[in-house]
């Protein structure tokens, strides 16, 4: 599933413009250190929606890839 | 709306009016602010003790849950045509929140549904490129541009029966990503054609 978060993260980073990443971390900052904005966050919600059926941003919020794998459980 | 609380202004504690100011200063909520200044604790109150003697504009403190999210407010409201002028901003700490989508459609919903405006009128700074996505999304049409200490800012104006018609569309992420997505294969065939000319 982490592998699938990264794509996912790529797929959006290529749609911007910006280059895939080959690995990120549990300390990478969605915004900061990943480049994604207010609208990419809101696909990221999706896509992993898709895939997990969770809604990462449900209760609260999420600032760090590790946040997100914590949501998941991974 | 589920979820969502609209807290008039007048109605709330000092802790919270100070944790608003607070907002309200941090560099990120100013710099898209007509007043760019940093608020004084005085100029605060005085402006929330004005609110209460105020018939023309109104300020909301709004929650999901318990959680604190964002503020909106009107200004020049007209009761006889009943429109205002409308502004919004998520707290700083909420940015991440990602439902941004949810929560201005409950706005709306509120503005048009409860307070029953017909419509609602804003400036958005022109290189504020997020927002005014937003409110195309939300069914804004927009006007003329106005310069203001040096900026440009562009009117826009949603229409309360026209979004109350389609709210449940608009109120669904996915439907906000698709038309993003739209946009952008538009913008990309734009320039592809630019470049052949």
């Amino acid at each position: 599933m982490k592998h699938k978060i990264l794509e996912i993260i790529n797929e959006i980073r290529e749609s911007n413009s910006l280059p895939t990443l080959d690995f990120i971390t549990e300390e990478n900052r969605l915004r900061e250190d990943l480049g994604l904005t207010s609208f990419d966050l809101a696909e990221l919600t999706v896509r992993i929606e898709d895939e997990t059926d969770i809604d990462i941003f449900d209760d609260g919020l999420i600032t760090t890839v590790g946040q997100i794998y914590q949501k998941l459980n991974i | 709306m589920r979820d969502y609380s609209f807290i008039n202004y007048i109605n709330l504690d000092k802790e919270t009016i100070e944790k608003i100011r607070i907002a309200r200063n941090h560099p990120d909520i100013r710099k898209v602010m007509y007043n760019k200044n940093e608020i004084s604790k005085e100029e605060h109150i005085g402006f929330i003790n004005n609110l209460e003697k105020s018939h023309d504009k109104a300020y909301w403190y709004i929650l999901k849950g318990d959680r604190p999210i964002g503020v909106v407010n009107l200004v020049d409201i007209d009761s006889q045509k009943e429109c205002a002028e409308w502004g919004f901003y998520i707290l700083p700490d909420q940015k991440n929140s990602g439902k941004f989508i949810e929560l201005l459609t409950a706005v709306f919903q509120f503005m048009f549904e409860i307070l029953g405006f017909k419509s609602l009128y804003g400036f958005t700074n022109v290189r504020n490129i997020e927002v005014l996505i937003l409110n195309e999304y939300f069914g804004a049409t927009f006007g003329e541009k106005k310069s203001l200490n040096g900026e440009d800012f562009i009117q826009h104006e949603t229409i309360g029966e026209d979004f109350l018609k389609n709210k449940d569309a608009i109120g669904n992420l996915r439907n906000f990503l698709l038309f993003l997505h739209r946009k952008k294969m538009k913008g990309k065939k734009f320039i592809k054609e630019s470049n052949r000319i």
